[in-house]
């Protein structure tokens, strides 16, 4: 249909519709949409038709919208206006790569139309496409050359392309256009400033940017960063004197930043530690109270010196009664001497205090308060819990306890130490002990949450967070919607331990919307920031969305979803699975009939109560959206739910992996554990070359892991076996594992492995491990290495004797019960405390090693 | 949200458009009582409509002839670099056999390929470095 062309009176009305648009006004909009659309003349114009979706969009009616922008697509193809709308509707979708097709399409019709340019611009810089960027800022710069965000964005498409001259260029041209007198502190300049300076720094230019600070810096708000950044320039160009004086003064300002005082080292390059101590001790005269210049020596000086210094910090430190002083010392604990010494100085305190009220016998004065006893003793169970000694540990913690019983710091250690040992739920019920003194302090809450969590109580924990989660809502709805992934994390594990597969693959998935949702909230930054001039602040975060899944939540949850993946892969359930899991060889027919019906019954009972919930949930959602505004726009992108049973039926759980894997190689590939477990989906999968890339990269980072240690056999007995690879790939594997492998056979390449680690019990397991799976006739040897407790082995603790005890039990070296007993008994014996050693029926809880559990779990132990 | 404009507001004179001068529309709902709403209005605000600010500055000659310069510099390099690539001879079969094994798309397996002059083993060699 022929474009008609609007008289007068409905092009303005076309006009205003557009300025509704932009004013966020919709339902005006949609009233001069209709004042067009109802004259039968133009029911079928083109613009107005689209217009009307794009205002529905905002409307939250996505389906009409659709409807009406394809309509009016249709009726008046050659439309810029349509394809653009087209374009922000699919953009309100997420689906940028069709938005871009569709501005694209419309710069086709209007080639140099600003608005699209601009449109396509921010798709391009959201999708990273930076030279696409640097493009459409050119011609955005050429049409428009005297607004602002032309300069800048043209700018900063430079600077991310990390051509530093010409973005400096353009910053300069641009700053001097702007004429703000020498006099006048101007917000948005004092910015502009700032960002041109932080370019010089990134390309080296130091000389070029301490000048430009010290010519500016009258204008700069940020005065701090002024002088830190001349601190900074002044020592890499090595003027040390004028370094100094700047460090000096910021450690007058704050006297408790270790980076200036590292500036302060650099600058003075003192060779002596007399010298250097002579700083810090200056520096403490002139800030009494201070903690950094009394604590940074005590990282420099040995022996007597240490002892010495370390005498006075403590004992100020116990009087005042600091709680976390060891934390503040922690990072001392690599150097024995220096934890000798500290042992011996707070143990002969704890003696003396308790007999006399000083420090040490020999002393006169003013007596200690009681707590400094107490304070002492909090120490020392942090100092022997650390040390590993926990039953010593334990002792002190109890008689603090024993003293002060309400203090929540010693309950809440006391629950670390049993968490150290391995009894979780002994942990979590004295953390929940902790959190009760105080329930309206959230912190001590929500580590009783997690530490529930750790004990696989689930339940307890939803509970626990619901005292400050919002009312009306499930705590998991609640703290899915405040994107709270500690709590999401630990969840994946506990359901991950307890089998609940489709459960902790909900919350992956969740997690990694989360992800996807702060990657996606950056789009209306890219208008904003410029706007606003805070352009370091928007290069930043750029920058930090460029690596955000390298953050550690999204590797626990990744790393978790393909750990279950591949678990579906090698054993995957089906819908008979349910009943086949039930230990059935030990009940009768008629027995397991019944509790087949009981199971049922309990099933439908739990059904009945899960769609209550959810009537009343949607019932309240339902209140909650009538009082909202009409105008609201919808959050967009319709998620599909996610259903437990679904996700753990998935039909590719390969595939499913390596969508979570992809982000970890691209951001994490510096963590052997990415490539490992790339390893093992590739291996399912039967790609060879990608098998080979994991295990270099793997390789080039730990060639001595033991986990590695395992892919390696197992890849290259997978090679062996399959003789009918394509010649290319042949050629690859056998030039390439030359370099790892270098000839050796297995058998040698792994006796070789056991010799080289033969006094670490991780890396002993592992060549036992394999020595069983090279020759399944060497079982009795491998299990006696897997299962020595001599007195060389150095890794003895809870963590890896667990972990041989499930290999035991898992098959790595097939069937061996009467082996696993004898271990456990002797692990027993060695950590007594730990719930995984325990006998069987004598601690419920802890390690799913020694529990056979089914996703079941729950309603079967309804029936006990 | 994207400004949308088929015509440029801020030039065309000759047509008469009402401007409501209060950038704050008739429509914005008096205010509600505060409650905690984790900052949602705020972030709202973000994607309100406002004016470009403009440069009062006559002599930006200088600087875009600069930028032109430059810029033809730059695609003149690129282009010389894709013509030295698309000399190099490819097989399909290499091509199919690097995107099956490496799981990666056309563009990437062709740009590895045509980078080690066409030597199938060699690519496939640096991609699993």
């Amino acid at each position: 249909m022929p474009n008609v062309q609007l008289p007068p009176k409905e092009s303005n009305l076309f006009k205003r519709i557009l300025k509704c648009y932009e004013q966020k006004q919709y339902k005006n909009g949609l009233k001069f949409c209709k004042l067009i659309l109802s004259n039968p003349k133009f029911a079928e114009h083109g613009e107005t038709l689209a217009m009307k979706g794009l205002t529905l969009n905002c409307l939250g009616k996505k389906e009409e919208a659709y409807e009406f922008v394809r309509k009016g697509l249709r009726n008046d193809v050659k439309s810029h206006v349509c394809w653009h709308v087209y374009g922000l509707l699919q953009r309100s979708d997420k689906k940028y790569d069709e938005a871009i097709k569709c501005y694209r399409n419309a710069l086709k019709l209007d080639k140099d139309n600003l608005q699209i340019l601009r449109d396509l611009s921010l798709l391009q810089i959201q999708m990273r496409d930076l030279e696409g960027y640097r493009e459409t800022r050119y011609q955005l710069l050429q049409l428009r050359p005297t607004q602002r965000a032309s300069w800048i964005g043209y700018a900063i498409a430079y600077h991310l392309l990390k051509d530093y001259d010409m973005a400096l260029k353009l910053l300069e041209e641009f700053r001097q256009t702007q004429q703000i007198p020498p006099n006048k502190i101007d917000y948005e300049y004092s910015e502009l400033i700032l960002y041109q300076n932080q370019v010089m720094r990134e390309a080296d230019l130091f000389q070029e940017s301490l000048e430009h600070i010290e010519t500016y810096e009258k204008q700069i708000c940020d005065k701090l960063l002024v002088e830190e950044i001349k601190g900074e320039m002044l020592l890499k160009l090595g003027r040390l004197k004028e370094a100094s004086e700047v460090f000096k003064n910021l450690i007058d300002r704050n006297a408790e930043n270790w980076c200036y005082y590292e500036g302060l080292e650099k600058a003075l390059q003192l060779s002596t530690l007399e010298e250097r101590l002579q700083i810090y001790e200056e520096i403490s005269k002139q800030h009494p109270r201070a903690i950094s210049p009394r604590r940074l020596p005590l990282n420099l000086v040995p022996g007597e010196k240490f002892r010495e210094l370390m005498d006075k910090f403590l004992r100020v430190n116990f009087s005042k009664g600091c709680p976390p002083l060891f934390t503040t010392l922690k990072s001392l604990y690599y150097n024995t001497e220096k934890i000798s010494i500290i042992q011996e100085l707070v143990t002969n305190y704890e003696a003396s205090l308790k007999t006399c009220d000083f420090f040490s016998p020999y002393e006169n004065g003013e007596t200690e308060p009681p707590t400094t006893l107490l304070w002492v003793q909090y120490f020392l169970a942090q100092h022997f819990d650390k040390l590993g000694q926990y039953s010593l540990a334990l002792d002190y913690i109890n008689a603090a306890i024993a003293s002060t019983p309400t203090l929540i710091e010693l309950f809440y250690m006391k629950a670390k130490i049993y968490k150290h040992i391995g009894n979780l739920r002994e942990a979590a019920k004295w953390m929940d002990e902790a959190q009760s003194l105080d329930t309206a302090d959230r912190f001590i809450n929500s580590k009783c949450a997690k530490y529930m969590l750790r004990a696989n109580m689930i339940k307890e924990a939803e509970e626990m967070c619901s005292k400050f989660t919002r009312e009306g809502t499930s705590a998991m709805e609640n703290l899915n919607e405040m994107q709270c992934m500690w709590f999401q994390t630990e969840c994946i594990s506990a359901y991950q331990r307890l089998g609940r597969y489709g459960d902790a693959l909900k919350k992956c998935h969740e997690v990694e919307r989360h992800f996807f949702e702060i990657t996606d909230d950056q789009f209306d930054f890219h208008t904003y920031c410029m706007r606003k001039m805070t352009l370091r602040a928007y290069v930043d975060l750029l920058r930090l969305e460029d690596i955000l899944r390298r953050h550690a939540f999204y590797f626990k949850a990744a790393r978790s979803a393909i750990e279950i993946y591949l678990k579906l892969y090698d054993n995957p359930l089906t819908n008979e699975s349910k009943q086949q899991e039930i230990n059935s060889e030990n009940l009768s027919a008629k027995e397991l009939k019944k509790m087949l019906s009981k199971q049922r019954r309990a099933q439908k009972k739990a059904k009945l109560e899960e769609e209550k919930k959810h009537v009343e949930r949607e019932r309240q959602q339902k209140n909650q959206k009538k009082k909202r505004d009409e105008e609201e726009e919808e959050t967009s992108g319709l998620k599909e739910e996610l259903i437990p049973e679904k996700l753990e039926r998935i039909e590719n759980p390969l595939e499913e992996a390596i969508k979570f894997l992809i982000p970890l190689k691209n951001l994490v590939a510096d963590n052997i554990d990415t490539h490992l477990l790339a390893f093992e989906i590739y291996f399912r999968k039967g790609k060879f070359l990608l098998m080979l890339q994991s295990v270099k990269r793997a390789f080039t980072i730990n060639r001595n892991n033991p986990w590695l240690h395992e892919c390696l056999i197992k890849f290259s007995k997978s090679v062996s076996n399959h003789s009918n690879l394509p010649d290319v790939v042949s050629r690859v594997l056998s030039q390439e594992m030359q370099k790892i492998f270098v000839n050796k056979d297995l058998e040698s390449f792994n006796e070789d492995f056991l010799k080289h680690n033969a006094t670490s019990l991780q890396h002993l397991l592992s060549g036992a491990k394999m020595m069983y799976f090279l020759d399944k006739s060497r079982q009795e040897k491998a299990i006696a290495i897997a299962t020595r407790l001599d007195e060389t082995i150095k890794d003895k603790n809870v963590k890896t004797l667990i972990k041989v005890s499930e290999a035991l039990l898992d098959g790595s070296f097939g069937n061996c019960n009467s082996q696993y007993e004898e271990y456990r008994m002797a692990c027993h014996n060695l950590l007594p405390f730990t719930s995984a050693f325990l006998p069987a029926g004598s601690e419920v809880g802890g390690h799913s090693a020694a529990l056979n559990h089914t996703a079941n779990c729950d309603v079967l132990a309804s029936e006990i | 949200m994207a400004r949308l404009g088929g015509i440029d507001m801020a030039t065309e004179g000759d047509v008469e458009l009402e401007l409501e001068t209060e950038t704050s529309g008739p429509e914005r709902p008096p205010e509600k009582p505060r409650k905690h709403d984790s900052g949602a209005a705020d972030l709202e605000r973000v994607t309100d409509y406002a004016e470009e600010k403009e440069i009062q500055s006559s002599n930006l000659e200088t600087a875009m002839s600069v930028i032109g310069d430059r810029r033809s510099r730059e695609q003149k390099a690129k282009q010389e670099r894709e013509k030295e690539l698309a000399k190099v001879t490819i097989k399909k079969e290499d091509l199919e056999l690097i995107m099956t094994e490496m799981e990666i798309s056309r563009a990437a397996a062709e740009r590895s390929l045509r980078e080690h002059m066409g030597n199938v083993v060699e690519a496939l060699i640096a991609l699993t470095n």
